[in-house]
């Protein structure tokens, strides 16, 4: 009995902690897997709510190691419309990409390395890890 | 309001504004001191076009709520052309960064006012880049938001650092166009100006973003004086 009241609590105590700081109306969660347009190999690592940017979006992190990137950028730029990754001084790149979903809710999205050497596509498989943050806006700005 | 100039404020930390695009529906970016011209107020919204600078939005309309457009559209419009002197300092050094490690640098001293950062020049020397050649050179407006996710690091670093992801494109003396170099904050060089320097980036961003070369459609900033 006791044993079954403490997973209970942990599980409030789990379920209040994916929402805390979240909005009803932005959600602060796996963005990508809840529009259902998440890549396999895209790793969901957390999300905040970023109250010290304009417009205070709710912004899901993910990664993906170098080696699966491409298939990755291949999925956003067909599910997402985002831009292929440019290689600009020390860095592959592809930000602040713009997305509606059918609900009419605004999402930026962006993908990119750290700084790297690694200055041809045909060796991402050398790039630790590519990095994805997905932002979801409570209201047009 | 309708008719009248304003430019672009940062809403925060990051430098870029976000405004609705009319014709998409989706959100743009502009960088500082970007010229618009407001064309109508309706719903609660402040519309303008979008007049100059070489962001991709450059003539397209956009919005603004009219509480946003009241706090990020000024009156004031950029001062002249802002002045970057950059001269070599020695020859390429093994050095160790504490974010890229090991790397040789092409040092340098970047002048702007009355005040000077360290910069890298290049840091990569197996491949085509090298430093920026000795020139009158001139430094562009803003095209788009870069490493907003790469610049996390030197940020969480160095508190108060701001606006890493806001780089200007140079344009080589006689070879029109951005030449694919930058002036930006970072450790690696790919044959921009790189400040190294973290702490003066503030400084130096300041001063270049709210500087124009007048009759240029807020294309540059300002010049880049480049000595061996």
């Amino acid at each position: 009995m006791l044993r079954r009241m403490a997973v209970g609590v942990a599980l409030l105590f789990l379920a209040a902690g994916c929402t805390l700081g979240a909005r009803a109306d932005a959600p602060c969660d796996d963005l990508l897997a809840a529009l259902n347009k998440k890549p396999a190999a895209l790793e969901f690592q957390g999300c905040k709510p970023r109250t010290d940017l304009q417009g205070q979006p709710s912004e899901a992190s993910y990664r993906v190691p170098g080696a699966q990137a491409a298939g990755v950028e291949e999925s956003l730029t067909k599910e997402l419309r985002i831009k292929r990754l440019q290689r600009t001084c020390c860095l592959w790149e592809s930000t602040r990409n713009s997305y509606r979903d059918r609900r009419g809710r605004l999402f930026v999205i962006s993908m990119a390395t750290e700084e790297t050497t690694i200055d041809s596509r045909s060796e991402w498989a050398k790039i630790p890890y590519f990095y994805v943050t997905v932002d979801l806006y409570r209201d047009d700005p | 309001m309708p008719g009248r100039t304003k430019y672009t404020r940062r809403p925060d930390d990051s430098g870029w504004l976000g405004v609705l695009l009319s014709a998409s529906r989706g959100l743009g970016f502009l960088c500082e001191y970007t010229r618009v011209e407001v064309v109508r107020e309706l719903a609660g919204r402040v519309y303008f076009r979008v007049a100059d600078g070489n962001s991709e939005h450059l003539g397209k309309e956009a919005s603004l709520k009219k509480e946003n457009a009241d706090r990020f559209l000024s009156d004031t419009g950029p001062g002249g052309p802002a002045s970057l002197r950059v001269h070599y300092v020695g020859t390429p050094t093994e050095e160790v960064s504490p974010f890229k490690g090991r790397l040789k640098q092409q040092f340098g001293i970047a002048d702007f006012g009355r005040n000077h950062a360290r910069v890298t020049l290049n840091s990569v020397w197996d491949r085509s880049y090298t430093p920026v050649p000795a020139g009158n050179h001139r430094i562009m407006a803003p095209d788009q938001s870069h490493a907003n996710i790469s610049t996390a690091g030197y940020r969480s670093a160095t508190p108060g650092l701001r606006c890493t992801d806001v780089w200007f494109p140079i344009e080589l003396e006689g070879q029109p166009g951005n030449s694919g170099r930058y002036v930006h904050a970072g450790h690696l060089s790919e044959g921009c100006v790189t400040v190294y320097e973290l702490i003066k980036w503030n400084a130096i961003y300041d001063s270049l973003i709210a500087s124009r070369i007048p009759g240029a459609d807020g294309k540059f900033v300002g010049t880049l004086i480049a000595e061996v």
